[in-house]
């Protein structure tokens, strides 16, 4: 059912002022919480009346009250809908940082002093989530997918939470406006020409790399590392994840500067830039990134890596 | 695609299965053993097809067996509509479809379907226990239809729990829908076979023996509440049909005459006071309604008339429990009848029976009055006995052998001997069937089916057409004390309608009290006493005001009830006592500069606190110890002496 335009508008201005976008956390409220009846709800109802006809019909008093007992049977399913979602507390997590065309996971903790079943969760117009269930004291954490397309903060759309449960009878849906923002980073382009040839090599920087297979031992995960330096074995034994680290004594070193990439579009060197420095940052290559109004010095490693990335991402935005 | 993939979690299946086989129960007990089987048979081979993890079977072999029970009901019914016909192929469809049953939203449908089966229960039996039994097979079917709503294919016993509360919270609605809702009174169309069952009680005609067997029967006939003072019990004639011709062996009603149309009652003279009573009759299937003698003509309930015979009749036969309220009159005097009429009254089959009839004669001298004063003289001073065990009479003479040799016989015997004198004799006579007295329970008689009885009725040129009992000149107790303490050979009576054991009796009629209520309140509620019932409350009718007022009124007490129990769940959401006490007594101490590191646990805490307050240390460990039982380990009691102790405590 396609709502007219004008009218989604106002519906959308209306939602956004009922759920005005606020804190990281939330708990749902009764007057933020919405129940309509389902198909099944109707005919349910219908079946009732059906009960009833047949106790008119029949002069059944006792058929009567069984119809009457359905229709409570209904108002109280509508109650426990109403109730699956009343009380329940959302916070937003931090997202990990993706590249745009990707999606962005923004964990979402749902907590809850009862338990609480089949709750589906989506983040704007994007896939449904579904929670089976919410039990204290521990709650549940979900990734919820939010589609980045383009670079740049990412913020997380009003979540939508919608419960069948228990009866089907009825439709029990409800919003939250959580703050929550993710950073994506510009589209690595895909097959860009190595920056070896490229990139403005520093000078003395060109020396024979060895030891790349020399292990040097394990540091802690952090965002932009390499998937094929995650130590899986030790991921395993471990709560979190490590990375292996390896002597790489002598790298070379590259300054990736935007101004020498002339006759491209801001977006199409944002995107070069950015596919060299997951390049170098992958190669153990030192880089350094120089745009209109940022510098960054040679370095390298995971944390020198979403440096540059975030500037890259943030490039021409407000941060 | 011509099979079906099972693709539904086992649990909530199971849980389905259980429902419907709950749901099919009662009217599974209604059909042939075979019949109820076929139809319960698809509830067992789903179960097995879930356990085993096979597919569903195949399209030809589902459709085969819908026809096969959709054919059975036919046969058996020889139609698919109707109460009894309805009700069976409705029982076929649903088990039919658990066979393929695949998805969620089949299994949706399926308790839909479920729901409806239980409400038809009713046609089976309106009794307390049914209702008692709805109600869980409604817990049963909630239970498995949130179990199809769980994302983790679960059915615990948390969703009947829930269910049960769900059932709970229905509650209040529907006792306030079932009283304020609008009754109508009459069907809305009648169903072509609803009138075929075997009837149950008196019957249209009369053979010896017909009211022994019906004396073994102690199940209740009907029950009255009368307005006003009680008759006494040897007034209690409750007519029912009145039979006329005599074929030698039995009596039997005229029943095309009583039929035809323009059937008028005679003329009717009332004599004495009107005794005003409601009675509520079970459901015998003829259409008789057993008035207490003869209901005054201007008062009777709607949709029932007074026969030439004087008998109340209705236009339907009573299928279900029935309530009416009636005026009678004990005596009475009617008009001259039709000449046929007194015809009909006079017939006797030719020949058999010399010696009654050679009695007879010996009385035509007498005048009318005298000739019934005479029979009734004789049937006293004879030593005849009144018993169930009357021996068996056959042939052309049993009413020679009843008065010459055997002298022992029931009601059934005497009525009709008195009859054939009376005819025989030349005055107009009939055999009226139906109870007489009854049992008086708190405010309200209990009439069985033992208190059947048969008696006569002469017509008289002066009076018209008055009552005699022959069998009350035999055992006077019988229309005094009944026929428990009157009627030789009671062995054969129903041990609790013997009197025996008094107090089994008596909890039999406190029993029937509650059974009474409610018939009265539950199942006889209709229009008639929800107009009683509205009254009281000071409204007239639907639509007035003071409706919507009770109506505003308890809606308004349920919303109300729930703002309580939220703010009730609401107020258990906040901090636990225990911990608003640990955090006043850390606020005290905070005076003191002791504060609770972020570090710190309570037990290093109250320590620490201990030696930097000697001498409070032992209240300190105390409120520190209770506070851990309270909050670690649910112990209410060290909550309640952690509030007195931390109330009382001001270092």
């Amino acid at each position: 059912m396609k709502r007219p335009a004008w009218l989604e508008q106002r519906w959308q201005r209306w939602l956004a002022r009922r759920h005005p976008p606020g804190a990281s956390s939330l708990a749902l409220r009764h007057n933020r919480i919405y129940v309509l009846p389902s198909g099944f709800g109707f005919a349910f109802a219908a079946m009732a009346v059906l009960v009833l006809v047949g106790a008119i019909n029949y002069q059944i008093s006792l058929a009567y009250s069984f119809a009457f007992l359905m229709i409570g049977l209904g108002h109280a399913g509508l109650l426990h809908g109403f109730r699956n979602l009343l009380g329940l507390k959302l916070t937003a997590g931090l997202a990990e940082p993706v590249f745009a065309g990707e999606s962005a996971h923004f964990p979402i903790r749902l907590d809850s002093e009862k338990p609480r079943q089949a709750i589906m969760l989506r983040a704007g117009d994007n896939d449904a989530v579904a929670v089976p269930r919410v039990d204290p004291p521990g709650g549940v954490e979900v990734w919820l997918p939010v589609g980045a397309t383009e670079r740049g903060w990412l913020t997380l759309p009003k979540l939508g939470l919608e419960t069948h449960y228990p009866s089907q009878l009825c439709r029990v849906w409800s919003y939250a406006n959580l703050h929550a923002r993710c950073l994506v980073y510009p589209r690595p382009e895909p097959d860009a020409p190595s920056y070896r040839t490229q990139g403005a090599a520093e000078p003395g920087g060109e020396v024979q790399r060895t030891g790349d297979d020399d292990f040097a031992g394990l540091r802690r995960y952090q965002p932009g590392d390499p998937i094929r330096r995650i130590a899986w074995k030790q991921a395993a034994r471990d709560e979190r994840l490590s990375v292996k680290q390896y002597e790489s004594p002598q790298s070379a070193s590259f300054h990736f500067d935007w101004h020498d990439l002339p006759g491209m579009s801001d977006e199409a060197r944002l995107s070069r830039l950015t596919a060299w420095v997951l390049a170098a940052e992958n190669n153990d290559d030192r880089y350094g990134l120089i745009l209109p109004g940022a510098r960054l010095p040679l370095d390298q490693g995971p944390v020198h890596c979403a440096a540059c990335l975030t500037a890259l991402a943030l490039y021409g935005k407000h941060a | 695609m011509s099979t079906l993939r099972d693709d539904l979690p086992r649990q909530p299946l199971y849980g389905s299965i259980a429902a419907l086989f709950l749901a099919l129960l009662p009217h599974m007990t209604q059909l042939a053993p075979w019949h109820a089987l076929l139809i319960l048979l698809p509830l067992g081979w789903r179960g097995l097809l879930a356990w085993q993890g096979h597919d569903l079977p195949r399209r030809w072999l589902r459709y085969g067996y819908s026809l096969l029970l959709i054919g059975v009901v036919f046969l058996q019914f020889h139609t698919l509509f109707g109460r009894e016909g309805g009700v069976a192929l409705l029982t076929s469809l649903l088990s039919m479809k658990l066979l393929e049953t695949q998805h969620r939203r089949d299994a949706r449908v399926l308790s839909l379907l479920a729901f409806f089966t239980v409400g038809a229960a009713f046609l089976v039996s309106q009794a307390f226990w049914m209702l008692a039994y709805t109600i869980g097979c409604a817990i049963a079917i909630m239970a498995q239809l949130r179990a199809w709503q769980r994302l983790d294919g679960k059915l615990d016993a948390f969703e009947y729990k829930r269910s049960a509360w769900m059932v709970l919270e229905a509650l209040p609605i529907m006792l306030l829908l079932f009283f304020l809702f609008p009754r109508l009174s009459g069907p809305l169309w009648q169903m072509p076979d609803d009138s075929g069952s075997a009837s149950i009680g008196l019957s249209d005609d009369m053979t010896p023996g017909s009211f022994t067997n019906l004396a073994r029967d102690d199940s209740v006939a009907f029950r009255v509440s009368f307005n006003g003072k009680l008759p006494p019990q040897r007034d209690l004639y409750w007519r029912g049909p009145v039979l006329e011709f005599y074929d030698g062996v039995g009596w039997q009603q005229l029943g095309s005459k009583q039929d035809a149309p323009g059937d008028a009652a005679p003329e009717l003279q009332p004599l004495g006071d009107i005794v005003r009573y409601t009675m509520t009759l079970e459901p015998h299937n003829r259409n008789w309604l057993l008035a207490l003698d003869v209901p005054l003509p201007g008062t009777l309930p709607p949709g029932s008339h007074l026969s030439s015979r004087l008998q109340l009749l209705d236009d339907k036969a009573v299928s279900s429990r029935k309530r009416i309220s009636l005026q009678s009159v004990l005596a009475w005097r009617t008009s001259t009848p039709a000449a046929d009429l007194v015809n009909d009254e006079l017939q006797l089959p030719v020949g058999g029976n010399p010696r009654a009839r050679e009695l007879a004669a010996s009385w035509a001298p007498l005048s009318p009055q005298a000739r019934v004063d005479a029979a009734l003289a004789y049937l006293h001073n004879n030593s005849f006995v009144y018993t169930l065990d009357a021996p068996l009479l056959y042939g052309r003479n049993t009413i020679d052998d009843l008065l010459f040799s055997t002298k022992a016989g029931f009601c059934e015997h005497y009525a009709g001997a008195f009859v054939f004198l009376m005819r025989a004799a030349g005055v107009p006579a009939r055999v009226v069937t139906g109870y007489q007295g009854g049992e008086l329970n708190q405010d309200y008689f209990i009439v069985r089916q033992t208190d059947a009885h048969a008696w006569a009725e002469v017509w008289l040129a002066t009076r018209g057409w008055q009552r005699v009992d022959p069998t009350a000149m035999v055992a006077p107790g019988r229309v005094t004390q009944g026929v428990a303490r009157s009627a030789a050979g009671k062995q054969k009576l129903p041990y609790l309608v013997r009197g025996d054991s008094p107090w089994l009796s008596a909890l039999r009629l406190r029993w029937d009290g509650a059974v009474y209520g409610w018939n009265r309140w539950v199942i006889g509620y209709d229009a008639q006493r929800q107009l009683q019932l509205l009254g009281s409350l000071g409204i007239e009718d639907f639509g007035s005001p003071r409706l919507l007022m009770w109506l505003g009124g308890c809606l308004g007490l349920f919303v109300l009830f729930y703002v309580v129990m939220h703010h009730l769940q609401s107020r258990r959401q906040r901090p636990e006592l225990s911990q608003r006490l640990w955090l006043h007594f850390v606020a005290q101490l905070a005076r003191h500069k002791l504060t609770q590191r972020a570090n710190e646990g309570p037990g290093s805490f109250a320590e620490r606190a201990a030696r930097a307050l000697p001498a409070h240390a032992a209240d300190i460990q105390r409120i520190c110890y209770l506070y851990l039982q309270a909050r670690y380990r649910n112990r209410s009691g060290a909550e309640l002496e952690l509030q007195r102790r931390v109330n009382a405590f001001k270092p």
